[in-house]
């Protein structure tokens, strides 16, 4: 296999023509770019929108700045526009359980009119019951009915006194009660001179009291019978009274709402209400809790109050057109479900239905409901609230106290309100993954996952659309006019963003970030629109703002303190090449790569995995080292190496296999003793055929190493070796493209593990005869004939053979 | 009109006691009453000789309200309940006395109730007596006792309500008689302190006579810097009365016992109607100081 050239500049970085930007007026190019490269999510999306059965809500999942709020917000407003609104709830008093406050549905725009109609309603009788009762026709009933009372017991007493003296009987009051005593003109006769009476009168007036008292007994045995007559008469009165005062009121608004049955229903209630408790609106009602206090206080008659036929509207949908989008960005419980709010009053905490608040599910109802998913975990147990919502299909607002099954007051348990809403969870493809697996029900309500990119394919069409979004981007965040120059440049940034040439980046919020701080640097430059250098110049001051460990990495090297050679060449030692992310920024750092080997029973020790630095990638990576050698070497003889590889002056941890060619040209100078040169790194996995494989972040690799061969100076030998399936990746620096068009810097793509020593050694790497012997001037050829001296003296050492003057068996 | 002065000078309010909560609160007003005339007050506790006749008396029968059974009324039993009524009711004397800071004296009377109330009532300047218990009913029904006083006490009286704890808003009827001014005097000594001032309710069924009436109280009043509100009335009716004393706010309904509007049966149906205590003025009368 050649060598391979070294790539022409045009590879290094593919340039975005402004030519083929074609830009239009805001509107439908707009929101077409909008869905680039959503194609799927958004059509998982609609669908979930327009699948009516139960469970299919829908979890929109995708990396974080690729946009999915807005697109999927956007979508769903498309569809709500074109849905009908929603009814509006309110809660009323239930005047059969007023712990079990009644849920009241009209047509969109009318609950306010009904609090609005109640309201007049409640202002009406404040005076108009009063009025009822002060009247005279009034007065005089109930001081008629009054008087019969009275006059009704005191005739009893009065016949019954006047029957008693006609006995000579006194009837008088005891602490406890009345009794019935031998009388004399009028008053009771000493005991003395009843004694002396004579008998037959004694036994006389002894009989008439004992009569007496029987009548007396019959008297006050029929007095509770009367009072709850007199009770009665004064409830019917009342109740008279009171409808002639409210019945015109209801009859008002039973024919403004004779199309809502629940309405008239709770109307009618209203009206029995008031016409059993017409009595106790007679009062003005207490303004304040210190004017209830002031009345208790005084030992005033409890009062009833117009509180109760206030309506609470909850949901009010009369200014909407379609159906509810809501994002609940704090998805609290009380935010999500509702609650109750509670009033502190002389110390205690009331409530009433009043005090009842909607959450997100009721203004959402008949609509759709945005999360963010990863929010919604951070409240308690707002996602089991959720769940149990959507599974009974009505929502029931109860405290936390109470969900949590905790001991707690008495409080109010709204009726709940049938629920009817598509829910949109917004979040991370590990957080929908993580919940396949570990929540059942979440699949049975979820059932639809719109599955957001985070790249699109760079191609004419694409390259278009994406330029038509970043002015559509711009003109949304009222930024100034983006040149083409500049969208080019963006797009260009895109596909470094996106780390390959061929595909754009759809983490839209950086792009967005960019083109701001561009605006930026325009705004500082006095400049009418936004060119190809503020977005040079907002790239290159982003990444100056975050480069502070880059530069002090660079130093280290540069200073000698971390030993990297860029010139001259060594036996067993490569540049190797690895990427260390911080937040957004990553770069690239040059680490040195040592191999020693010695006899020993075949295995390659990985020094980083023996302490623990190294990762299970890595470590995967150098055991394929060992089926290479093994395969390629070994085959008529035990591969007799004992092999040690590390990173030199790593102190921290390594994973990731792009070492492991890195590493296999360090064994294979250590066995063939050739010495690789330093002006080269090498980046690359390799499989176990020597086969070097694509590996990430290749781009901030290699400008790793032009950055410190740059400051050494370059002379024309430097390079870097890449996996050729990795060329296509290539979006580099604009001075290291400079750098290669100028042949001080070189970028070797390698296919297999024979032209990248080749070009590290100058040394054919050599080919198998048919015996599958290796030419002996080649670096296979030494490498073979190491590991055969290897073989041989370990047979000779453990008493196998005799070339090493071992024990013949 | 007389400018009001100072002839209804009360040294002395009796107070008929029962050891009652009801009693109670009257002896809280009471107690308020002499501590803002600087007077003392004195509780009248009467064994009524009636039950304790009946109490010795071989065939005495008591039916209770509370099971409508009849019992033998024993004397162990009247002993009992006097002794707790009369601690009772000197416990509490010494209390609102304390706390009104203001003299006392306590003492038990045997005999027939309204006669030992009239009597001690002489010896006092103003005599205080509850309404009555209450009937069967749970009405307050004017009982012997304030009837005998409102009718035959030798001095003022004033018939208390369950209830009654202040006394500061008083509603004079005044129809310019000499009683009337009697009770108007009376209202600005006794009430001078209350902070609302007085309401009067001017009698009169002619318009001119009404304003001079008016006027006639205007002018005895200000000189006393006392705020005072007009009500105007023509010879209520009891329950018209009754009504005057609730919608103007009244605590206390201040008159003269021998108003016409308050005569005979009238009085009846006004004390046991009313919402507040009834102050009924009688022209004062010379006393014997001896306790």
């Amino acid at each position: 296999m050649p060598i391979p050239e070294p790539l022409e500049a045009a590879r290094l970085f593919t340039r975005c023509d402004p030519d083929d930007i074609r830009l239009s007026a805001a509107g439908a190019a707009g929101l077409q770019a909008r869905g680039l490269g959503q194609e799927r999510a958004l059509e998982a999306l609609r669908f979930g929108i327009g699948m009516k059965r139960h469970g299919y809500n829908v979890f929109a999942y995708g990396a974080p700045g690729t946009g999915k709020h807005a697109l999927v917000r956007h979508e769903l407003e498309q569809s709500a526009g074109a849905m009908p609104v929603p009814p509006d709830w309110c809660y009323v008093h239930n005047f059969e359980d007023q712990y079990k406050p009644r849920a009241l549905s009209l047509p969109a725009g009318r609950g306010c009119h009904l609090r609005a109609d109640m309201a007049r309603l409640i202002e009406e009788l404040r005076s108009a019951i009063p009025t009822a009762f002060e009247s005279e026709d009034y007065r005089a009933r109930i001081q008629a009915l009054q008087a019969r009372f009275s006059e009704r017991q005191e005739t009893a007493f009065n016949e019954l006194q006047e029957r008693a003296r006609a006995r000579n009987v006194a009837l008088i009051r005891t602490p406890a009660g009345l009794a019935l005593a031998p009388a004399s003109k009028g008053e009771v006769v000493n005991p003395e001179v009843f004694r002396q009476w004579p008998e037959e009168v004694q036994e006389k007036i002894k009989t008439d009291i004992s009569e007496l008292e029987k009548e007396l007994q019959k008297i006050l045995r029929t007095l509770p019978q009367w009072e709850s007559e007199h009770r009665r008469e004064l409830r019917e009165l009342n109740q008279e009274v009171a409808s002639r005062a409210v019945s015109h009121l209801i009859e008002e608004l039973t024919r403004k709402y004779d199309d809502l049955p629940e309405v008239l229903d709770y109307l009618g209630q209203v009206r029995e209400d008031l016409l059993q408790h017409a009595e106790g609106f007679q009062k003005p009602e207490p303004r304040s809790p210190q004017e209830a206090m002031v009345q208790a206080m005084r030992g005033g008659p409890k009062e009833e109050s117009f509180a109760r036929y206030e309506v609470n509207v909850i949901v009010d949908n009369s200014d909407r057109d379609g159906a509810p989008v809501i994002y609940e960005d704090l998805p609290t419980h009380a935010n999500v479900i509702g609650r109750i709010e509670q009033v502190a009053q002389f110390g205690a905490l009331m409530t009433d239905f009043n005090l009842i608040k909607p959450g997100a599910l009721h203004t959402a109802n008949g609509g759709f409901l945005l999360i963010d998913v990863r929010k919604l975990f951070m409240q308690p147990i707002v996602w089991e609230e959720v769940k149990r919502a959507l599974f009974s299909g009505e929502i029931r607002i109860q405290g936390l106290t109470d969900a949590l099954g905790f001991a707690t007051t008495r409080t109010l348990q709204p009726q709940p309100i049938p629920l009817d809403l598509k829910i949109v969870l917004l979040g991370e493809p590990m957080i929908y993954y993580l919940l396949s697996q570990a929540d059942p029900e979440f699949a049975e309500l979820f059932k639809v996952a719109a599955d957001f990119d985070d790249r699109v394919p760079r191609d004419g069409d694409n390259t278009a659309r994406y330029g038509q979004l970043i002015a559509d981007i711009a003109r949304r965040e009222n930024l100034r006019p983006v040149h083409k120059n500049a969208i080019a440049r963006v797009i260009e940034h895109a596909a470094r963003l996106a780390d390959d040439s061929e595909r754009l980046t759809l983490r839209l919020q950086s792009i967005s970030d960019l083109l701001c701080e561009a605006d930026h640097w325009a705004d500082r430059n006095g400049s009418e629109e936004i060119g190809a250098g503020e977005v040079q110049k907002a790239i290159d001051a982003r990444d100056r703002r975050a480069d502070r460990i880059r530069q002090r990495s660079q130093e280290q090297i540069l200073r000698d303190t971390m030993l990297i050679d860029t010139e001259g060449e060594a036996v067993g030692q490569v540049n190797g090449l690895s990427v260390l992310q911080l937040g957004e920024f990553a770069f690239g750092k040059p680490s040195r790569i040592t191999a020693r080997v010695r006899l020993g029973r075949g295995e390659v020790l990985d020094i980083e995995r023996e302490i623990e630095l190294g990762g299970p990638l890595h470590s995967k990576g150098v055991l394929i080292l060992s089926g290479f050698l093994g395969a390629r070497f070994a085959r008529r003889h035990p591969l007799a190496l004992s092999a040690s590889l590390v990173f030199e002056q790593s102190y921290g941890g390594v994973d990731g296999d792009s070492a492991s060619s890195t590493e296999l040209y360090a064994l294979l100078s250590a066995l063939s003793g050739l010495p690789i040169r330093q002006s080269l790194a090498v980046t690359g996995s390799v499989n176990q055929h020597g086969q070097v494989q694509a590996i990430g972040g290749v781009n901030e690799k290699i400008e790793g190493f032009f950055d410190i061969c740059n400051a050494r100076g370059l002379t024309g030998s430097h390079g870097v070796l890449i996996p050729a399936s990795n060329v296509k990746h290539l979006m580099l620096r604009r001075d290291v493209v400079a750098a290669a068009e100028r042949g001080r810097f070189h970028i070797y793509p390698v296919e297999m593990i024979d032209q990248g020593i080749e070009l590290l050694t100058g040394v054919t790497a050599g080919e198998a005869d048919g015996d599958g012997r290796f030419p002996p001037d080649t670096v296979n050829g030494r490498v073979e004939a190491t590991l055969l001296e290897f073989a041989e003296r370990a047979r000779a050492f453990t008493g196998g053979g005799d070339a090493a003057g071992g024990r013949h068996p | 009109m007389t400018p009001p002065d100072a002839d209804f000078g009360v040294r002395r309010i009796m107070v008929a006691l029962d050891g009652s909560a009801h009693a109670d609160g009257t002896l809280e007003a009471a107690a308020a009453l002499a501590a803002r005339l600087h007077a003392e007050i004195e509780g009248v506790f009467v064994q009524d000789i009636d039950l304790a006749r009946l109490a010795t008396l071989p065939i005495g029968r008591e039916v209770q309200f509370l099971t409508g059974r009849g019992r033998d009324f024993t004397a162990d039993e009247l002993d009992v309940q006097n002794r707790e009524q009369e601690v009772s009711a000197r416990r509490a004397i010494a209390a609102a006395a304390a706390r009104a800071r203001v003299a006392h004296a306590f003492r038990v009377a045997r005999g027939r109730v309204h006669a030992e109330i009239l009597s001690a009532a002489g010896r006092a300047d103003l005599l205080i007596v509850g309404i009555g218990r209450a009937a069967p009913g749970g009405r307050a029904r004017l009982g012997g006792t304030a009837r005998a006083a409102a009718e035959r006490a030798p001095g003022s009286v004033m018939i208390s309500r369950p209830g009654t704890r202040t006394m500061a808003r008083p509603l004079v009827f005044y129809d310019g008689s000499e009683g009337a001014k009697r009770a108007l005097r009376a209202a600005t000594r006794i009430f001078a302190a209350g902070e609302d001032g007085l309401v009067v309710l001017i009698d009169s069924q002619d318009v001119d006579e009404a304003a001079a009436l008016r006027k006639d109280v205007d002018d005895g009043l200000r000189p006393l810097g006392m705020a005072r509100r007009f009500l105007h009335s023509a010879n209520p009716a009891p329950d018209q009365l009754c009504r005057f004393a609730t919608e103007s706010g009244a605590d206390v309904l201040v008159i003269a016992a021998d108003s016409p509007v308050v005569a005979g049966e009238h009085r009846l149906r006004v004390l046991e109607s009313i919402a507040c205590p009834v102050l009924l003025v009688r022209e004062a009368r010379p006393h014997s100081s001896a306790r």
